[in-house]
């Protein structure tokens, strides 16, 4: 018997991710205190290396992409049966199945998915500042249906190897997939209605926890607090090559760094995404 | 008549069915025996089961699809059943691998996950996460004439001493780069994988030796090398934590002689936590630093 206990945080990365778990961290933590950004478990990702080895008794560095993915669905089910509470997995892999009827995050040990979405126009800019590439660079990743992290097989990485296709598949590959329970925040409402965003997320997730609660679980998790205690002690998540993770936390910066020739190359791209979640208004015009 | 092979590795003597080129052949009386042979479906009474092995008091069973089972027994056999046509090297990888670590446990030994280097008159251990740098180190400490005694897993015995393993690195690529190895006649671990066995026959030390330090490598997104010195319950927890397949320890009912080999090393060795930037890996800065610090 399979126990429905993994709640799924997925998404693209620069969407919004860090800053859910966060405010999950402190929701479920009774500390006064805002939660440590280096406290976040690094076994609640679902690529970890770490984790993966310990669950099957093998190397991942001695086993093919396709092996790994084809035991990544044990493994998380064995974790699911091990563990008496609800369990947050950040995911930036895409749904997909990894042999027949067979997917990556199984359906059976999975209570919902958490699917955070921003403006692509933003989490570009983001993404190009955190990997310290050239957003024309980025752009080309962005349409790459392709694209995966960590998916050098002459090189050890420190993840396991995390498919995500392109923008526009990524989303579609979580939103359109029925098999799991899926709800969709999206960044900017996180901004402009935190508590409302937040609390239906809570409501999701199905914890009691009250308005105070949610409340208190936002401030601590405001992004000055996150952007100060990195600049006090750092932060392992971010990429070495970039100066900050927090960066900004806005809606709208795109508007400061990419130019006509790139906004019509994104939205040629993914205007069918983009008009469905509203980054883009009956003409086509951006709505950030 | 079956031909036996036999060989030395990690303090044993081996007789195998089937031949082992990594090991370095030897005589006498076996310690262990590998045999071809059928494997149980599973085990009983399975203390600890994981995706791939389930482990029991004095037996293990390990499964890699389409390339065998391995079942280690009472520490002084292990059958192992293809379940691919060829008895090669990919055979071999997990034999050395996964299914020596729980042989190691079921003898009362002390794998620790990575690599050893002789510096002066005793052994350095490389441990860490995967992928932090503990064969990188290897390679390139080798690549400097020093001589090193097993890589991937490092194992103590009970007279605290490090035995030798087999005079082979497993190393990527990129690191073969980065030392200036040509890959052309090295053999890939895996034909999809491009990992490659380095034979390290000169720089191979071939006697126990006595540990003095383990570094344990961890990595940050900062620039600069750190190190902090452990003791007491960190220090404990740090090495229970790296010894190779820790979880099989539980389900091989071991935790008792892992306790006590770890409570007799520790107080006779130092450990480090060595932080290095995650990305490049520097590997004459960081080789620099590590011997500054044990100077």
């Amino acid at each position: 018997m399979y126990k429905k206990n993994i709640i799924w945080l997925a998404s693209y990365p620069k969407s919004g991710n860090t800053w859910f778990r966060v405010f999950l961290t402190n929701l479920l933590s009774d500390s006064n205190i805002p939660a440590s950004i280096n406290d976040l478990a690094e076994t609640s990702i679902s690529s970890s290396r770490k984790l993966f080895d310990e669950y099957t008794g093998l190397s991942s560095s001695d086993l093919t992409f396709e092996e790994i993915d084809s035991m990544r669905p044990d493994v998380y089910r064995m974790q699911s049966q091990e563990s008496e509470e609800l369990l947050f997995k950040k995911a930036h892999d895409k749904y997909y199945t990894v042999a027949k009827d067979q997917a990556l995050f199984p359906s059976e040990i999975s209570k919902g998915v958490i699917y955070i979405i921003r403006n692509p126009f933003d989490v570009l800019v983001s993404f190009a500042y955190h990997s310290a590439k050239p957003v024309e660079k980025m752009i080309s990743t962005f349409n790459n249906s392709n694209y995966a992290f960590c998916d050098k097989n002459d090189k050890l990485q420190n993840q396991l190897r995390q498919i995500m296709g392109s923008w526009s598949d990524h989303v579609n590959s979580w939103t359109q997939q029925k098999n799991i329970p899926v709800h969709i925040i999206r960044y900017e409402d996180m901004i402009q209605d935190t508590f409302k965003t937040f609390s239906k997320a809570v409501e999701f997730i199905e914890i009691k926890k009250s308005k105070l609660q949610i409340t208190e679980a936002i401030k601590k998790s405001d992004f000055s607090v996150l952007s100060n205690q990195e600049k006090e002690l750092g932060f392992k998540e971010k990429m070495i090559k970039s100066n900050s993770f927090f960066r900004k936390g806005k809606s709208g910066d795109w508007q400061n760094h990419l130019n006509e020739k790139m906004i019509k190359e994104i939205i040629a791209n993914h205007i069918k995404v983009m008009s469905k979640f509203g980054y883009l208004d009956s003409d086509n015009i951006p709505v950030y | 008549m079956v031909q036996l092979f036999t060989y030395k590795a990690f303090g044993l003597v081996i007789k195998s069915e089937f031949e082992i080129p990594e090991l370095l052949n030897h005589e006498g009386i076996s310690d262990v025996e590998i045999i071809l042979g059928k494997t149980p479906q599973n085990l009983k009474n399975i203390n600890k089961q994981g995706v791939k092995y389930q482990a029991s008091k004095n037996e293990f069973l390990l499964e890699v699809d389409n390339i065998a089972k391995y079942f280690v027994n009472s520490g002084n056999k292990i059958t192992v059943e293809l379940l691919k046509e060829n008895l090669d090297k990919e055979v071999r990888l997990f034999l050395l691998g996964s299914s020596f670590g729980a042989l190691f446990l079921q003898r009362g030994l002390l794998p620790i996950h990575g690599s050893a280097i002789k510096l002066d008159e005793s052994v350095t251990i490389f441990t860490g996460l995967s992928g932090v740098g503990k064969s990188s180190m290897a390679a390139y400490f080798i690549n400097q004439g020093y001589q090193a005694l097993a890589d991937d897993i490092s194992v103590v015995n009970s007279n605290l001493e490090v035995v030798p393993g087999f005079p082979n690195l497993k190393i990527w690529n990129d690191v073969l780069n980065k030392l200036d190895i040509q890959n052309e006649s090295l053999s890939q671990i895996r034909p999809d994988i491009k990992k490659y066995q380095l034979p390290i026959n000169d720089n191979y030390y071939n006697e126990s030796l006595p540990l003095k330090n383990i570094i344990i490598l961890t990595t940050k997104n900062s620039s600069g090398f750190n190190y902090e010195e452990l003791f007491g319950i960190k220090k404990f927890n740090a090495i229970r934590n790296n010894t190779y397949r820790h979880r099989f320890v539980q389900g091989l009912e071991k935790q008792q002689d892992h306790f006590q080999i770890l409570n007799k090393l520790l107080p006779n060795i130092k450990v480090f936590n060595v932080s290095r930037p995650q990305s490049p890996i520097m590997l004459k800065e960081l080789g620099d630093f590590i011997i500054n610090l044990l100077d």
